[in-house]
């Protein structure tokens, strides 16, 4: 099912995904969440080459780089990337709820990220991104609230934390989101959003606009609200944060499912759901039995790979770009 | 004598046969045979003796009565039956039908003489104002739809008739705004109401449930007022009104959540206290749903998030009690629906002052006994008077917020939150005739947002909402091109 986002629901999914990654991964100095801007900005800028035209998901946005079969094969790398990112969010999700709910079994947890698939399946990015859009309701009386609880500042100046560069933004949520986004004048906006939306005087400096002004807000918002403690348990920063994780957790399932619903060809979704199963396995056997250290470097094996994987699509996509421009000049000497 | 006039005659006794209050008043002027059929009441005899028997005798007397007699028929409201199927259907619904002898084709003349005597307009019970129009819709169609007339002098303001129920042949008008409505939503509203198949509508509410976006939805997706202030406001909005002749109510579609928050006298007012107002019934919308649920999920799974004043004080109130915390909730919130469906169901006399007694001296006594504490009685009661606020939704709130309770009640908080997640998730992806249902918030059209929680001013709403007109419409001018 192909659904598309608005600009604003892309501006609530990229602030609801970066926000619930600093708190579920628990961020405690400023230069770690000034760190996470910087690589968001540097995935925003890099997926900007490809917002400038019309891309339906993941695999239209990688194969506008690497077109091929060296595209598809790269996809299903970003899927990897994104699995890794499910599985530690529902580790982590599923140890926030756990300390509040003692006696709730895993399964219970686990019911959660299916809700999230199903809901990812049957509606696409249009249910998520509106739901998205409710944020504000939670985080307007919250903002209220929370300054008058004690004050007790949990970021710090000191601290630079090496571990905390990377742990909760990853390329393929920045590049998938932009990619769902329509603006007024695309292929297929309806009626009523052409006139919600105006149109762009260039869609992808309006996009990156969009992202960036998010991740900022985002940045900014969990400063504030790390400021101040609750002793009654934050129930209302609960909600909001809960509401963060589904968000979260709903990108990233809904990437692993429309990027196999839209796969071309049997053989390639068969490949890709392959892929995307074999990866949770391993990534859920690695983080429960694997030795502290090696999963470390898993882990930045991984991070490493979130790096270097655009930055391959985007050298890929240069010397294609100058191979046919020395093709179109051959031709033209030739014809002379 | 023609044989057909025998016939036409023989096939509406047959027809109509042990029907007691079915007339059929035959008249001879010379050679000529005239033959009336009504029904007695439902067909106003004071209509037939003025506008189809004085007319002909007078024409007959006159020497000018020449045949056919639609010339003759002073009614502005006549037409020819082609068939029995049309003539009987014009009699069952109120009309007189004329036949005469030498009508060769059809079966006569149609005449409408329907007995429009009911109920005159007074104002609605439901939805009381102190400023503005005191005049609420009646039973009849025909005058709900000329009170939406009275408010929109415009050739715009279109009108589809149509005919329902199998048995009662109901008459459904379906009313909308020409260059504001979307014509699509106009279309499917349409398809949706010639798609019932049912023996009778008796009442809006039957129509309102098979046009209803999804089978059996929780909260409604199609909206009703008595007013035709709201409805005429709702149709400037590009919404399309629903008339069944035989209700007060008319129906409204497509039908959004943020509806529910706003009344009529509210633009009557001063935006800023309109804007406070709504941010008031929205908090009380809020407690209405989830207070109880939190209390739930507070006291009897998460204790240690409560400060301790607040554990001893409920703890105090609760100590002899024979029941726990949430089977007590759950026992009042169920005794309260009780007193107050006793309260709605008897005579309007006794019904407040049983409210009253229920609420006030059971509750009280039985804290005395120590069968129910103080704090979950206040907690349930401000809960179930916040729920008035929203009258549309206050049916489904009821429901809704005894499914919060048990989740809350059996899985604390987690449950609280996930159900919560799961009904906010669920009403994001619900959409009332196409249009979604959380509009203008989600998705978020910066039109509709100016009459939403925040009130701009009347003068400030220069464009109707988006998401409902499906294209840009400047109050003012129309369509934008």
């Amino acid at each position: 099912m192909r659904t598309h986002i608005t600009p604003v629901q892309l501006f609530f999914l990229v602030f609801a995904y970066l926000l619930s990654g600093f708190f579920l991964f628990n961020i405690h100095s400023y230069y770690a969440v000034a760190a996470q801007f910087a690589v968001f900005s540097v995935f925003a800028v890099m997926a900007s080459g490809a917002l400038s035209r019309r891309s339906t998901g993941l695999s239209d946005f990688v194969s506008f780089y690497v077109p091929g079969a060296a595209g598809t094969v790269l996809t299903g790398a970003f899927l990897v990337l994104s699995v890794f990112q499910t599985v530690r969010t529902t580790v982590f999700y599923g140890e926030s709820i756990a300390r509040y709910c003692t006696f709730l079994p895993w399964w219970m947890i686990f019911s959660v990220l299916l809700l999230c698939a199903f809901l990812a399946v049957k509606r696409g990015m249009t249910a998520v991104g509106r739901f998205s859009e409710l944020l504000p309701f939670l985080l307007v009386p919250l903002l209220f609230v929370r300054p008058f609880g004690d004050f007790a500042p949990t970021l710090s100046l000191s601290d630079f934390p090496v571990s905390g560069v990377l742990s909760c933004v990853s390329c393929v949520p920045v590049f998938f989101l932009a990619s769902k986004t329509l603006v007024s004048g695309d292929e297929g906006v309806s009626d009523a959003m052409q006139s919600a939306n105006p149109p762009p005087v260039r869609r992808a400096a309006f996009l990156l606009q969009v992202m960036l002004a998010a991740a900022a807000s985002a940045s900014l918002l969990y400063g504030f609200l790390t400021m101040f403690t609750f002793r009654a348990g934050d129930v209302f920063l609960s909600l909001f944060l809960w509401m963060l994780h589904i968000i979260r957790l709903s990108i990233l399932v809904g990437i692993a499912v429309d990027s196999v619903s839209q796969a071309s060809g049997t053989g390639v979704r068969t490949a890709y759901t392959a892929v995307l199963a074999v990866s949770v396995f391993a990534v859920l056997a690695a983080s429960q039995s694997m030795d502290p250290v090696l999963r470390g470097r898993l882990g930045t094996a991984v991070l490493a790979a979130d790096l270097l994987l655009p930055a391959a699509c985007g050298v890929v996509f240069a010397v294609r770009r100058r191979g046919s421009r020395r093709g179109e000049k051959q031709k033209k000497k030739s014809s002379a | 004598m023609s044989s057909r006039y025998d016939t036409v005659k023989r096939e509406f006794s047959e027809a109509f046969r042990d029907m007691s209050d079915f007339s059929f008043r035959e008249l001879v002027f010379g050679e000529h045979r005239i033959f009336i059929a009504y029904i007695s009441n439902f067909s106003s005899k004071l209509y037939i003796n003025k506008y189809v028997i004085e007319p002909i005798s007078h024409a007959y007397e006159n020497g000018t009565a020449n045949f056919p007699l639609e010339s003759v028929i002073t009614n502005v409201k006549i037409e020819g039956l082609a068939d029995f199927t049309a003539a009987s259907r014009a009699v069952l619904s109120g009309n007189a039908v004329v036949f005469y002898d030498g009508y060769e084709s059809g079966y006569g003349i149609s005449v409408f003489t329907k007995n429009e005597e009911g109920r005159s307009t007074s104002e609605p019970e439901t939805e009381n104002v102190i400023r503005g129009p005191h005049e609420g819709f009646t039973e009849s169609g025909e005058n709900n739809a000329m009170l939406l007339r009275r408010r929109l002098h415009t050739a715009s303001l279109k009108r589809r008739d149509m005919t329902v129920g199998a048995v009662s042949q109901t008459s459904v008008s379906v009313m909308y705004l020409e260059g504001v409505a979307d014509p699509s939503t106009v279309e499917e509203v349409c398809r949706r109401i010639l798609a019932i198949k049912t023996d009778a509508v008796l009442d809006s509410g039957y129509v309102e449930i098979f046009i209803q976006d999804g089978k059996t939805p929780l909260y409604p997706t199609v909206g009703n007022s008595e007013r035709p202030d709201k409805v005429a406001a709702k149709l400037l909005e590009g919404r399309i009104a629903v008339i069944v002749d035989g209700s007060p109510v008319v129906l409204t579609v497509p039908f959004l959540f943020c509806e529910a928050l706003q009344v009529t006298e509210d633009y009557s007012k001063s935006p800023w206290y309109a804007t406070f107002i709504r941010i008031i019934r929205f908090a009380a919308f809020l407690t209405a749903l989830y207070l109880p649920a939190l209390f739930v999920a507070l006291f009897v799974r998460h204790r240690d998030l409560m400060p301790a004043y607040l554990i001893t004080l409920v703890e105090e109130a609760r100590h002899s009690l024979p029941f726990s915390l949430f089977w007590e909730v759950l026992i009042i919130f169920l005794l309260f629906e009780v007193v107050r469906e006793v309260g709605l169901r008897m005579p309007k006399a006794v019904g407040s002052a049983v409210g009253l007694v229920g609420s006030l001296i059971l509750g009280d006594s039985a804290i005395e006994a120590g069968i129910a504490s103080a704090p979950v009685l206040i907690v349930v009661a401000l809960a179930a008077v916040c729920n008035f606020i929203v009258p549309p939704y206050m049916n489904s709130n009821i429901l809704y917020r005894f499914l919060m309770i048990v989740v809350s009640g059996v899985f604390g908080l987690y449950g609280f939150f996930a159900a919560a997640m799961l009904s906010l998730l669920h009403m994001c992806m619900k959409t009332s005739v196409g249009v979604p249902y959380f509009s203008p918030f989600a998705p978020m059209d910066f039109a509709g947002l100016k009459d939403f929680l925040f009130m701009a001013p009347i003068w400030a709403m220069k464009r109707v909402p988006v998401s409902i007109a499906r294209k840009e419409v400047i109050r003012t001018k129309g369509e934008k091109r």
